[in-house]
């Protein structure tokens, strides 16, 4: 009888740990890309509190990269900082705190770049997030989405966007958007078909105010 | 063949065509006006039977129920009767053990004290000596004149002195007799006292007994009535299980919000212990983990009150042994410190964390460091918090009582909403059976409208040869004639 009891309780232990699982479905990674280049590194500095924003709103499992925009930008070396963070609330915030100052550091020096290749950086960030594996993925774009590639440089591949939310903020418009304004249209027009082509979900925040929108 | 063909299928004309089409339909009803009526008053018949047939059945059902109910309600009613019956005679011994065992040796002492009592009292009640019956003898003597002989004077002087010499010597031994039975009477004073006080005492319980003797004399008459079951003690049983239910539903209502606070208090902190990115499907681990807390307490709790005998919920605790059972008391005490020492230790930590993620939320948004007034009352919350932590696991623990209630109650209660519930849909029954018998009958006479025409065709018809059957006949007649 105790040898049917005891296995049992091994049995039930067994199913709730299997039950248990970490991240995965309910964890949320952010990829946050910043434009450095010419036409956008002035207006960077607008993406601060967003990200600050979105370090007081994820938590443990979570995880946060930060990654600019330049003239190539398929390569990790483009990821300014990136943090999965950790089971316990008290360390997830120490890694923050590591998090903004590493930011602040980069924020700092920064360099404008000649080109602008978004492509490559959303494909790095849609890679990135695919392999993963979180259950809500979110690519924050920070940049006017004027894409300036170098000479020879392919951006063809099809992104891997299943499932991902790309919200573009702050869209600022160019100087050629003044004179006509079809422009900005067309280029938004452009990501959104490009983003829903390749499964992802297309949204434009230009409203500060309303952050909370952007990561449920 | 589409409905405006059909109009036009006599003649052209979609009026005349609608007149034939009536006509002929009132000829097929009138035709089939007997089997029509039969299948009406039928249907209405079979539907009525068969929900009458049903509402009896349910009926049925509910005074099963309903006597199903009454002796639950009965022996329930029997089984706490007989555990207070238990509980008063436990009493009685408990009393008769603590206080009256003492009984033979308050009789040995207030025995002892009485003898010393009565021996004293026959000490005192001793006769004084009394005077030497040769003394009055003397006395005469002394008291012959002397007639001036002064030797006969000198004798008679000496015999007075020594008169009055014994005479005071009898006084003072007759003081000294009296004072000593002043002092017996004087010792017997706390003794009476002491005797008083006693039976006092004794009256007191002696008086308490009687109490008691009256109390269960109460409640063997309550337990004859239930035995009895009769209609008052059916009646003040249910009212009395609608109050318990009523009362324990709102008890449990004010514990399931203080679990709910409970819960709040913990799940935050919990996350730092079993991980907040951790699900047990699509649970925070951190939620659940304090939700089994938050249950554990309230089990720990219904355990506690079983082995205290406060509730009746697990039968095997409550008739342990004693001893054993003052282990579980025990055991579930420590088990419940424990739980709040836990409680208590994550109610601090929910203010630590709280605060780390105010003061990194404030140096993300640039915000200045606190003030030192905010920092030095910060203890208060954390202390707040401990104190909540640690008391709540104990008063969640008394859930055990309404729980019980609650369920006995219950029982009780959904039995009697049950049969009434029944009753009302036996009854409804009744009232649609009774709608479609009236329906059925209603149908006809609608169709016997519907057809009156023809009926009314039918009677000229029948009228006329009625009176062509006369006339024949006072033809016949005439002819006769």
């Amino acid at each position: 009888m105790k040898r049917i009891i005891a296995s049992l309780i091994a049995c039930a232990l067994i199913a709730v740990a299997g039950c248990t699982e970490t991240g995965g479905r309910h964890a949320r990674a952010v990829y946050v890309l910043l434009d450095v280049s010419g036409s956008y590194n002035q207006k960077l500095d607008a993406a601060n509190p967003v990200i600050n924003y979105l370090l007081g709103t994820l938590v443990s499992g979570d995880s946060l990269t930060v990654a600019s925009i330049d003239s190539a930008s398929f390569t990790e070396k483009d990821i300014v900082g990136k943090v999965t963070f950790d089971d316990r609330p008290s360390v997830a915030n120490e890694q923050k705190r590591a998090f903004r100052e590493r930011l602040d550091g980069f924020f700092k020096d920064r360099k404008p770049s000649t080109r602008t290749d978004v492509s490559g950086a959303m494909l790095q960030a849609a890679q990135e997030l695919d392999e993963s594996g979180a259950g809500h993925r979110y690519i924050l774009v920070f940049s006017d989405l004027e894409q300036d590639l170098p000479k020879g440089y392919v951006r063809d591949s099809k992104l891997p966007l299943q499932g991902a939310d790309v919200v573009a903020v702050d869209v600022t418009k160019l100087r050629a958007d003044n004179v006509n304004p079809q422009n900005y249209v067309d280029r938004l027009a452009h990501w959104q078909q490009v983003v829903t082509q390749d499964g992802g979900k297309w949204q434009v925040v230009n409203d500060m105010d309303h952050l909370d929108r952007i990561i449920n | 063949m589409s409905g405006e063909k059909l109009l036009t299928l006599w003649s052209n004309s979609a009026a005349l065509s609608a007149v034939i089409w009536v006509v002929l339909l009132l000829v097929v009803l009138y035709i089939a006006r007997r089997p029509a009526h039969k299948l009406l008053k039928a249907l209405g018949r079979t539907v009525y039977r068969g929900l009458r047939f049903a509402a009896r059945a349910l009926l049925g059902v509910s005074e099963r129920l309903a006597q199903r109910n009454r002796e639950v309600m009965l022996m329930q009613a029997r089984e706490h009767q007989v555990q207070r019956l238990q509980r008063e005679f436990e009493r009685v011994a408990n009393y008769v053990n603590r206080d009256l065992s003492a009984y033979p040796a308050l009789n040995r002492q207030l025995s002892s004290v009485g003898a010393k009592v009565e021996e004293d009292f026959q000490k005192s009640g001793e006769v004084p000596p009394v005077p030497p019956p040769w003394i009055q003898a003397v006395d005469t003597i002394a008291r012959i004149p002397s007639n001036g002989d002064p030797m006969v004077a000198d004798i008679l002087q000496n015999v007075e002195t020594m008169v009055e010499k014994t005479s005071k010597e009898l006084v003072d031994s007759y003081r000294k007799a009296a004072g000593k039975r002043h002092e017996l009477l004087q010792g017997m004073l706390p003794m009476w006292r002491y005797m008083n006080r006693k039976l006092d005492t004794l009256e007191k319980l002696f008086t308490g007994l009687g109490e008691r003797t009256q109390k269960i004399d109460n409640q063997i008459a309550r337990l004859e009535e239930i035995i009895e079951g009769t209609d008052q003690v059916q009646e003040t049983l249910k009212s009395s299980a609608v109050t318990q239910f009523v009362v324990a539903a709102l008890l449990l209502v004010v514990t399931t919000i203080g679990g709910i606070i409970n819960f709040n208090l913990i799940a935050m902190p919990m996350s730092e212990m079993v991980g907040g990115a951790s699900y047990i499907g699509p649970f925070h681990a951190s939620d659940v983990a304090a939700l089994m807390l938050v249950a554990m307490e309230i089990s720990v709790g219904v355990f506690l009150m079983d082995a205290l005998r406060f509730t009746h919920l697990f039968p095997a605790i409550g008739t342990m042994e004693d001893k054993t059972r003052r282990r579980v008391v025990v055991l579930m005490l420590v088990f419940l410190t424990v739980l709040a020492c836990i409680e208590a230790s994550l109610g601090f930590m929910r203010n630590l964390l709280a605060a780390d993620k105010e003061a990194l939320i404030r140096q993300l948004a640039g915000g200045a460091v606190q003030s030192s007034a905010a920092l030095e009352y910060r203890w208060l919350p954390s202390l707040a918090q401990m104190v909540l932590g640690f008391i709540l696991p104990f008063l969640l623990a008394w859930a055990a009582i309404p729980l019980e209630m609650f369920v006995h109650s219950g029982r009780t209660v959904a039995g009697l909403t049950s049969a009434a519930a029944l009753r009302f849909g036996a009854f409804s029954l009744r009232l649609v059976g009774n709608f479609f018998d009236s329906l059925s009958r209603l149908l006809v006479a609608f169709y016997d409208a519907l057809v009156s025409p023809m009926l009314l065709a039918e009677r000229w018809v029948m009228a006329l040869r009625a009176s062509h059957a006369t006339h024949a006949e006072s033809a016949k007649t005439k002819k006769a004639a």
